[in-house]
C-alpha cells in the first residue's frame, strides 16, 4: 500500500517537474537570445540596455502599446496553432502565409456581397475562411499521402500560388472601384468583430483597436489543445507524428490523417486572415500580412507546439514587433534589430533540442553504467 | 503574328538568359545541397546576403570582383552555420533555414543602416559591365542572345556544364549522391558523411552568394532591402522542376526566366503580373503530382545522420 502510493507520488513529481521545465527552458532560450542580441547591439555601439527598455516600454506601457503588442498575437496564435497542429502529425506546414491570404479572400468577398443578421455573418465568414485555408493546405495532403512529395515543398509552393492569386483577386476583383489602390471595398458593419472596449468598457484596453479576434484565438487554442489531448482524431494525428509505421501496424490511416491535419492546419491559418480582415483592417489589402505565416513557425517552435504555449510565444513576438519602433525611436538601434532577435531565438529552438538530447544520452549512458555494475 | 514578331525578339530572349542566371545558380546550389541529403530553405537568405556584401566589399574597394569574392565567401560561411546545425547539432534543416531567413532579412537591414545611415537602400557601386565576346557576338539573333552578356552570366554557363559532370561523372558527385540516398551504406563503405554534407552545403552557400552578386552588381549596381525578392524559392522550385540535376534546374529556371521577362513587356499581351508569377509554382506542383514522369527527392532528405 505505502510502496503504491510513493509510487504515484514520484510520478505526480516527475510530471509537475517536467511541466515546469517545458516552462523554465523556453524562458532560458528566450534569455539567451535577448542575451546575443544585446551583444550585437555592442559590438555596433548601441546601448543595449536602453534599446531594450524602450522596447518594452513600446510594447507593454499604456493602453495603446498594449492593445498593439495584443493585437499583432492574434494572427500569429492563429498561425502559430496552424504550424504546430501540423506538427503534432510530424508534418511541417510552411505554406501558412498563403493560407492565410486564402482565407482572407473568402471572408472578405463573403462580407462585402451578402447580406446577413452579425449574429450569422460573423460565423459564416469565420467558417468560409477556415475552409478556403484548409482548401489550399488539403491539395499538398493529399499529393504526401498519394505521391509521398514533401509537404515542405509542396506547401511554399501552394503558399506562393496563393499569394499571387490572392494579389489578383484583390487588385482586379474585389477592388474599392473608387479609389485607385490595391483594396477591397469596405466589409460590412455585420461581419465586424467588436471591440472589446464595447463589452468591458472599464479595462485598460479602453479605446483600443483591440478585437474580440482575441478570445476567438485563445478559445481556437484552448480547442486545439482539446483536440489533441482528449478525442480520438489529436490521437491519431499524434499517434502517426510520433511513430507513424507503428499507427500503421495498430490500424491508423498515415495517409488519412496527413490530410486531415494538414486540412485542419489549413483552417487554423486561414482563421488568421479572416480574423484580422473582419477585426481589424475592415477590408482587404494586397500583401498586408507581415509575414504571419512565416512567423508563425517561430511561434510554434518556441511553444514546442503546445496549444497553450502558442498563446505566449505569440504574444512575445508581437510584443517584439510592437516594440520595435520605440527601440528605434528612443535608442536609434535600427528596427530591422527585431527580424534579427527573432532569427536568434529560432536558432536558439533549433539548438534547444540538441541540449535536450545530451541530457537524454547523459541519461541513457548513466542507466546503462548502473545496469552494468 | 506581326504582336508576336515583335515580341519574340532577340532582346527578349537574352533578357531571359540574364534572369534566369540568378535562379539557375541558387537551384544549382540548392540541387548539390539536396542531392547530399540537406534541405536548403535557407536560399533565399543566403542570395539577400550575397547580393549585400557583393555591394559592400564594391563599395568599400571600389572593385566589382572583389565584390563577387566577397558575395560568395561570406555566404559560404553563412551556410556553414545552416551546415552545422543540420549535421553536427542533427537540428532540424528546415528549422535552421528559416532561421538563416529571416536572421538575413534583419541582418541586411540593421547593416544598411548602420554602414550607410540609410534605410531600405544603399548608394550605387562599381558594378560588372557586359563582355561582347568577340566574333561570336556578332552572330545574328545567338549573339545578341547568348554572347553579350554580363561575366557572372557566363561564368553560370560553365558552372552549369560543370556541376552536371561533376556531380553525374566524378567519384565526389557519386560520393554526394550516395550520402544523400543511403547514407548509412556510404559509410559502411567508407565515405565521411559528415565531411560531403559539409561540402555540398558549402558549395551550395558560394553559389548562392554567387547568385545575390549577380542580381546586385550586374542587374541594379546597389542594394536594395529585400531584393531577392522570393527568388530564393523560385529557384527551390526550379531545382525540384528539374528533378534535382543541374541541368534540369538550368532548363526550370531558364522557363521561369522567360515568364518574367515577357512581364516586362507587357502592355502587348496584357497578362497580369500576378498571373505570371505564379507560373514557377504551379508547374512544380504539376510536376510533383506525377504528371511529368516521377519526381523523387533523394531518398535521406531532410534526415539527420546518427552514426552508431
Amino acid at each position: 500500500m505505502m510502496k503504491e502510493e510513493k509510487k504515484e507520488k514520484r510520478f505526480k513529481d516527475n510530471r509537475f517537474g517536467k511541466t515546469i521545465t517545458s516552462i523554465l527552458v523556453p524562458i532560458g532560450m528566450i534569455f539567451i537570445s535577448f542575451l546575443v542580441g544585446a551583444i550585437i547591439m555592442l559590438i555596433f555601439g548601441y546601448n543595449p540596455i536602453k534599446a531594450y527598455v524602450s522596447l518594452m516600454r513600446g510594447a507593454f506601457v499604456g493602453s495603446f502599446n498594449l492593445a498593439q503588442t495584443l493585437l499583432n498575437s492574434v494572427p500569429l496564435i492563429f498561425t502559430g496553432l496552424a504550424v504546430a497542429f501540423a506538427f503534432r502529425c510530424g508534418l511541417f506546414n510552411i505554406g501558412a502565409e498563403g493560407q492565410l491570404y486564402l482565407g482572407s479572400l473568402a471572408s472578405t468577398y463573403l462580407a462585402t456581397t451578402i447580406v446577413l443578421p452579425a449574429i450569422l455573418h460573423v460565423p459564416l465568414i469565420l467558417i468560409a475562411g477556415a475552409l478556403a485555408g484548409g482548401l489550399w493546405a488539403f491539395l499538398p495532403g493529399i499529393l504526401k499521402a498519394k505521391t509521398g512529395s514533401h509537404e515542405v515543398i509542396t506547401t511554399m509552393m501552394m503558399s506562393w500560388i496563393g499569394v499571387f492569386f490572392s494579389s489578383y483577386v484583390i487588385r482586379n476583383i474585389l477592388r474599392d472601384k473608387r479609389t485607385t489602390l490595391p483594396v477591397s471595398k469596405t466589409i460590412y458593419k455585420s461581419a465586424e468583430l467588436i471591440k472589446i472596449d464595447q463589452i468591458f468598457p472599464i479595462l485598460v484596453l479602453k479605446e483600443t483597436r483591440l478585437h474580440i479576434g482575441f478570445f476567438i484565438a485563445i478559445l481556437t487554442a484552448i480547442l486545439i489543445w482539446y483536440i489533441l489531448k482528449k478525442t480520438t482524431i489529436g490521437y491519431e494525428v499524434r499517434a502517426v507524428g510520433f511513430n507513424p509505421y507503428a499507427s500503421e501496424y495498430a490500424g491508423i490511416s498515415i495517409g488519412k490523417n496527413t490530410i486531415l491535419a494538414l486540412f485542419i492546419s489549413g483552417m487554423l491559418a486561414g482563421l488568421a486572415g479572416t480574423v484580422e480582415v473582419a477585426g481589424l483592417h475592415h477590408k482587404l489589402w494586397d500583401r498586408y500580412s507581415a509575414m504571419y505565416g512565416f512567423t508563425g513557425i517561430a511561434v510554434a517552435l518556441l511553444a514546442k507546439n503546445n496549444p497553450i504555449g502558442v498563446i505566449f510565444a505569440a504574444i512575445l513576438f508581437g510584443a517584439i514587433q510592437a516594440g520595435g519602433k520605440s527601440m528605434q525611436l528612443d535608442a536609434n538601434v535600427p528596427v530591422d534589430m527585431t527580424d534579427i532577435l527573432e532569427g536568434i531565438i529560432i536558432f536558439a529552438v533549433a539548438a534547444e533540442e540538441i541540449i535536450k538530447m545530451f541530457i537524454r544520452a547523459r541519461e541513457k549512458r548513466r542507466l546503462v553504467k548502473i545496469g552494468t555494475t | 503574328m506581326e504582336q508576336l514578331k515583335n515580341i519574340l525578339t532577340p532582346s527578349l530572349f537574352a533578357a531571359m538568359i540574364r534572369m534566369a542566371t540568378p535562379l539557375a545558380l541558387a537551384a544549382i546550389g540548392g540541387t548539390i545541397c539536396e542531392r547530399s541529403g540537406i534541405i536548403n530553405i535557407a536560399l533565399e537568405g543566403l542570395i539577400l546576403i550575397g547580393a549585400f556584401s557583393s555591394v559592400v566589399v564594391s563599395y568599400f574597394t571600389g572593385s566589382a570582383w572583389l565584390g563577387v569574392l566577397g558575395a560568395v565567401i561570406i555566404s559560404a560561411l553563412f551556410a556553414l552555420l545552416l551546415a552545422y546545425f543540420s549535421i553536427n547539432l542533427r537540428a532540424n534543416q528546415v528549422i535552421v533555414g528559416t532561421a538563416i531567413n529571416i536572421f538575413a532579412l534583419g541582418a541586411t537591414g540593421f547593416l544598411t543602416d548602420f554602414i550607410f545611415k540609410e534605410a531600405g537602400a544603399t548608394p550605387g557601386v562599381a558594378g560588372l559591365d557586359p563582355i561582347k565576346i568577340p566574333v561570336l557576338c556578332d552572330i545574328p539573333w545567338i549573339g545578341e542572345i547568348f554572347f553579350q552578356q554580363k561575366p557572372i552570366i557566363y561564368l553560370t554557363f560553365l558552372i552549369i556544364a560543370l556541376s552536371q559532370f561533376i556531380l553525374f561523372k566524378t567519384k565526389i558527385g557519386l560520393r554526394i549522391r550516395a550520402v544523400g540516398e543511403h547514407p548509412r551504406a556510404a559509410d559502411t563503405v567508407g565515405i565521411n558523411v559528415s565531411k560531403i554534407r559539409y561540402l555540398a552545403v558549402i558549395i551550395s552557400g558560394a553559389l548562392g552568394g554567387l547568385a545575390g552578386a549577380q542580381l546586385a552588381l550586374e542587374e541594379i549596381r546597389r542594394f536594395v532591402e529585400y531584393m531577392s525578392g522570393g527568388r530564393g524559392f523560385i529557384a527551390l522550385a526550379a531545382n525540384v522542376f528539374g528533378k534535382w540535376t543541374p541541368i534540369g534546374s538550368w532548363l526550370g529556371s531558364l522557363l521561369f526566366g522567360f515568364a518574367q521577362a515577357l512581364q516586362l513587356r507587357i502592355g502587348v499581351f496584357k497578362i497580369p503580373p500576378e498571373l505570371t508569377n505564379m507560373i514557377p509554382y504551379i508547374l512544380t506542383i504539376i510536376v510533383l503530382a506525377g504528371a511529368m514522369g516521377r519526381a523523387t527527392a533523394p531518398t535521406a532528405l531532410g534526415k539527420p545522420y546518427v552514426k552508431d
